[in-house]
């Protein structure tokens, strides 16, 4: 009888653990890094390398300090780092990484009970943070020269353009590749990082739910709305940082439902939101905003979308007592 | 009757009304952008609070219990409405920066709070004290976040400047979002050393 | 419950609204002459910080106020005094432009605004509202071909000043004008 063990749920274990998954999170990034790198040269690099490190630190610091297990091993704040590193202009000076950092770990995770518990998406915070606090750094764009060594000159993105209601110079191809354009140094290559999304959704690391349905969302709205005189679904789909929100970000397991229906809803709420930013709002992009937005109301949408019980009887509403 | 000095130190330290009452929030987070603002603040809430406590205490054998939250209302809008005018008319300055915020002493539950569980119970020295005390903790609390607010977000200590101007403002601080993480940062900073000393 | 216990509370309260009531008239009459001194003094300095040559203002109730112009003064040295609401990042920006008879701004100042501090708030910077003085006929940012220095990553609010200080000139231009 000693075969038998008796034990309490999960009883089917898969071989996947925290570090497997934030680790297929990294390699489906790559592509999209190695186009930062590419297309704004070294202060990408450095900028980047810079806020690893400083995610990997603060949150080594913060569990030292606290007298909790170190958990940097699981690789989660190296995920943190590169996409915080990803939403910063290429510009950005070296400290930026680092405060931002330090808000993403200890604000926005540590706080909340660390990994798992944060309700909303640690890099996003620190890059709203940052917005808010620096709006200078935050939105002056280099243009992308590469290694070539040129002093670059700041451009607008093409959505800040698209904002005036003035058709931006770079191409739909411009945007998909990324060549010619500002923008943060991980979004402008749209192609790289629809590479990594396919990667993730082929190793069933996230679920097609939240990118295509966001993504498309975005698409019918902005074909129905539409700008002043400017209807350019497709174009906008491309530009700013919606890839990189929709496939990275919005799909963070900590912050987005769980459910498939509450999937469906965070989806929509996510596009609707980049939407009207984009069109209506202050800013010319409207991604990370929407995604905090919407990480606000999944214990909302989990709580309407809760699955029914198996076997459960409805709940018989109480007789009426006049 | 407790002596002053209790009464002034329960106000300041034992129960500080925004760190260890947490009343009094909407002023709190709205006006404390910077010291300036903090102290002023603060200060007209402590004038219409010792007033208020002073006319409340002397009325509670007059008030009767069914109309009691009434009649503190009417005492406390009175004296506020007092302090509105005098900054008005001889502090425009001080006006210019508060004045919106003037009114809401009104609504500030550390008033109401004050005139029920204190003044109504006690005589009218008692309840100047209190006033005094409670004032002074709320001052100095609204100084304080003022100061780390002002000092992060603009670089300034009492609007003057401190920190080199090519050192980075961290406007968020002097925003909105900015008294919520002070606060959040002051109060678990307290209650870690005030649970030390517990332990 | 007995009308005694209706009607004492009652009479309490009246009286300690009635004597409050009394007492604050009291105050209002005395602060009243001061309030209006201090706002008539806050008004002209306001006005003379955009207009120095002038020692007087009347503002002018029976013009046509056209766009979001709010106010219209004529200085004692026949300038105008014209306050504006443009639409800036976050509400009005308030700006008030002085305009002397030759059609030039004599100053600009933006009086009130709720824009995003450090950004469009420094338009209230002397370095960028000083820009206007001594300019006429239109005004406009660099970016829309004019030659205002548009504050670091606040175009609309730059954008927003500017449209105020036009309209005041506008204003000028179809009402009076240069003479």
């Amino acid at each position: 009888m000693s075969n038998f063990v008796v034990s309490g749920t999960p009883h089917v274990r898969s071989k996947e653990s925290i570090q497997s998954i934030m680790r297929d999170v990294i390699i489906a990034l790559i592509p999209a890094t190695a186009a930062g790198i590419f297309f704004f040269g070294i202060p990408a690099l450095i900028l980047i390398l810079v806020s690893i490190v400083s995610c990997v630190f603060f949150e080594w610091l913060y569990e030292k300090l606290m007298k909790k297990p170190v958990t940097i091993s699981d690789l989660s704040a190296v995920v943190t780092g590169l996409l915080l590193a990803l939403n910063l202009p290429s510009g950005a000076p070296i400290w930026i990484p680092i405060v931002g950092s330090a808000f993403a770990i200890i604000f926005a995770k540590q706080l909340f009970g660390g990994l798992g518990q944060n309700f909303i998406n640690p890099a996003l915070a620190g890059r709203a943070f940052l917005l808010a606090s620096y709006p200078t750094e935050m939105t002056t764009w280099p243009a992308p020269t590469g290694f070539s060594g040129v002093d670059a000159t700041t451009v607008a993105t093409p959505l800040a353009t698209l904002k005036t209601g003035v058709m931006p110079d770079a191409s739909l191809m411009d945007v998909i590749l990324g060549t010619n354009i500002g923008g943060c140094i991980g979004e402008t290559c749209a192609v790289a990082l629809i590479i990594g999304g396919i990667y993730l959704l082929a190793k069933h690391v996230i679920s097609w739910r939240i990118p295509v349905i966001y993504i498309l969302t975005v698409f019918v709205l902005t074909a129905a709305i539409g700008r002043d005189g400017l209807r350019v679904p497709v174009y906008e789909i491309f530009t700013g940082g919606l890839m990189l929100g929709a496939f990275f970000m919005a799909t963070d397991y900590a912050s987005s439902p769980v459910t498939p229906k509450g999937q469906v809803i965070f989806a929509i709420g996510c596009g609707l939101i980049t939407t009207l930013v984009r069109i209506f709002g202050g800013y010319p992009e409207g991604v990370s905003y929407s995604i905090l937005i919407m990480n606000l109301a999944v214990p909302l949408i989990e709580r309407f979308t809760e699955p029914k019980i198996f076997g459960a009887l409805p709940k018989v509403k109480e007789a009426k007592k006049a | 009757m407790a002596n002053p000095i209790k009464i002034i130190k329960n106000g300041i330290i034992d129960e500080n009304p925004t760190f260890v009452q947490v009343i009094g929030m909407c002023p709190t987070l709205a006006v404390t952008s910077s010291a300036i603002n903090g102290i002023g603040m603060g200060l007209s809430t402590m004038a219409v609070l010792v007033f208020a406590n002073l006319f409340v205490s002397l009325l509670r054998k007059a008030i009767p219990d069914t109309v009691r939250i009434p009649c503190f209302i009417v005492v406390i809008a009175s004296f506020t409405t007092i302090v509105e005018f005098l900054l008005k008319a001889y502090l425009p300055a001080l006006n210019a920066s508060l004045g919106l915020y003037i009114p809401l002493i009104v609504v500030n539950c550390i008033l109401l709070a004050r005139a029920e569980s204190f003044a109504s119970k006690n005589g009218p020295v008692a309840s100047i004290f209190d006033g005094i005390g409670m004032g002074l903790g709320f001052t100095i609390a609204l100084t304080v976040i003022g100061l780390i607010r002002e000092f992060i977000g603009a670089g300034t200590l009492f609007d003057m400047t401190v920190l080199p101007e090519a050192f980075p403002r961290t406007l968020l601080f002097v925003m909105a979002p900015g008294a919520f993480f002070t606060l959040a940062c002051l109060m678990a900073l307290l209650n870690y050393f005030k649970n030390k000393k517990n332990a | 419950m007995n009308t005694k216990e209706i009607v004492r509370p009652a009479i309490v309260l009246l009286l300690i609204a009635g004597i409050a009531g009394g007492c604050l008239g009291a105050v209002s009459a005395i602060t009243e002459a001061p309030i209006a001194a201090q706002e008539e003094k806050t008004l002209n300095e306001s006005l003379q910080a955009v207009m120095p040559e002038a020692t007087s203002f009347e503002e002018l109730t029976d013009v046509e106020k056209t766009g979001t112009i709010s106010g219209v003064y004529l200085a004692d040295n026949g300038g105008y005094v014209i306050t504006t609401e443009p639409g800036g990042f976050s509400g009005a920006v308030s700006t008030m432009v002085g305009i002397d008879t030759e059609g030039v701004i004599t100053g600009l100042r933006v009086t009130s605004h709720s824009e995003t501090p450090g950004l469009g708030a420094k338009a209230t910077d002397p370095s960028f509202y000083e820009q206007f003085t001594g300019k006429s006929g239109s005004v406009a940012v660099t970016k829309d071909g004019g030659e205002i220095v548009s504050i670091t990553s606040s175009t609309i609010t730059s954008r927003a000043v500017c449209s105020g200080a036009q309209e005041a000139l506008d204003w000028f231009a179809a009402n009076g004008g240069a003479n």
